[in-house]
């Protein structure tokens, strides 16, 4: 099922934070969002979560499961990244599931540390890895690969890519190239 | 007029000389444990409910309302009122307890509703996404913010608890406390007991700090670790 967002907007006071947004995701499709620092991005998967509410207009067709990977990583520092995906899923993933999509990520090394011990693209992955087991219909990602070489964003991507296959991403990106690679339609906004 | 100094001012070699005498007496150690069992129950129980009612009134602000009058009556009356006050309802042997867990509580309670309310809203919203549960957000999120709350909660309470227990135990006069040392030693001018149960009462309370800050310590990396 399609999800129709029509004219969207967020305001705090005088404060436009999201001008009048409006886009249709078709249902397993796969949409980069890219626009300049400040345009909404954001504020429109905030609201897109439910953790606001909009000024004005509708989103219609949004699944009750969705899925994120926040701007900022969002982990429980003290605690390792086998507990902080664990934390997020519940009994929906069992521990071989979550090893075996950290590993695969290459976090093998650093399953049982906390992650305030990891450098910030390992903490990145944690927090992508949390969101891609979450069982989803739609995954909203906000710059999901910021702080990621080269040669790991390739990988981490094309896990993305495998992951949720099927399902509705919408991602917020800067790169352009990011955007290619991932073979999405581009809503600039 | 000859004046025995003794009676004023005692040197802390005579004090140390004391203490090691005392320590040898039968009855040192049953009012160590008289003391220490009903100011330490105090400090238990203000504990448990303080961090109980400090996470529920995080939780539910009409519950904060109702206890706060209640919480600032605690924090700005002078110990000694409640405790005469207190006299009236319970025995001396009891009011240790009640006096320290009447201390105690509103500290723990405050920096638990502090800790609970200055959590990263950030995790709270992502909890909020992934459906986490209440009983895993409270684990997972709040606890790990409220460590430092509550070490520092400890550490101020642990104190605050033995010298309101020790004071109730003074006015109170319960038979066979510390309290009842001191007030002996003060009656009958017996400077050396006064300083030497004074210096019990500091180990005391140090030695009990040090030892439930550890095991709190010890608790927070066993639960952190898994």
């Amino acid at each position: 099922m399609a999800i129709v967002i029509q004219n969207f907007t967020k305001s705090y006071g005088d404060k436009l934070a999201l001008p009048p947004f409006s886009c249709t995701l078709e249902a397993g499709e796969i949409v980069c969002l890219l626009g300049q620092s400040g345009c909404g991005k954001t504020t429109l998967l905030r609201l897109l979560l439910g953790l606001e509410a909009p000024t004005g207009g509708t989103a219609s067709g949004l699944p009750d499961r969705i899925s994120a990977v926040f701007q900022e990583d969002r982990l429980c520092p003290a605690f390792s990244a086998v507990t902080n995906v664990s934390l997020a899923l519940g009994r929906q993933a069992s521990r071989a599931e979550i090893v075996a999509l950290l590993t695969e990520l290459g976090l093998g090394d650093a399953l049982t540390k906390p992650v305030r011990e990891l450098s910030g693209g390992m903490q990145r992955r944690v927090a992508i890895a949390r969101s891609l087991l979450c069982p989803a219909d739609l995954y909203l990602m906000d710059e999901p690969f910021k702080g990621l070489d080269e040669d790991t964003r390739k990988v981490v991507m094309d896990t993305v890519l495998t992951r949720t296959r099927g399902k509705t991403l919408l991602l917020v990106t800067h790169d352009p190239e990011e955007a290619a690679y991932l073979g999405s339609r581009v809503v600039r906004m | 007029m000859a004046l025995d100094l003794n009676l004023l001012l005692v040197t802390p070699v005579e004090v140390v000389r004391r203490l090691f005498t005392l320590v040898g007496e039968n009855d040192f150690w049953q009012t160590l444990l008289f003391s220490f069992s009903r100011i330490v129950l105090g400090f238990a129980l203000a504990f448990a409910l303080g961090c109980l009612l400090g996470v529920l009134s995080g939780k539910w602000p009409l519950l904060e309302t109702l206890l706060w009058p209640y919480v600032i009556t605690i924090k700005t009356v002078p110990v000694a009122s409640f405790i005469i006050l207190s006299l009236i309802f319970f025995s001396a042997r009891q009011l240790p307890t009640f006096i320290s867990f009447l201390m105690v509580f509103p500290v723990i309670y405050s920096n638990v509703l502090e800790g609970i309310r200055s959590t990263d809203r950030e995790l709270l919203e992502m909890a909020q996404v992934f459906k986490i549960s209440w009983w895993r957000r409270l684990g997972y999120i709040y606890l790990p913010h409220l460590k430092p709350f509550l070490f520092s909660a400890c550490s101020v309470a642990l104190g605050m608890s033995w010298k309101s227990g020790v004071a109730a135990e003074v006015i109170g006069v319960a038979s066979g406390s510390i309290g009842e040392k001191l007030y002996e030693s003060k009656v009958y001018f017996i400077t050396e007991d006064l300083l030497a149960w004074t210096v019990v009462i500091v180990l005391i309370s140090v030695l009990f700090e040090k030892l439930f800050l550890r095991l709190m310590r010890a608790a927070f990396r066993r639960w952190e670790g898994r």
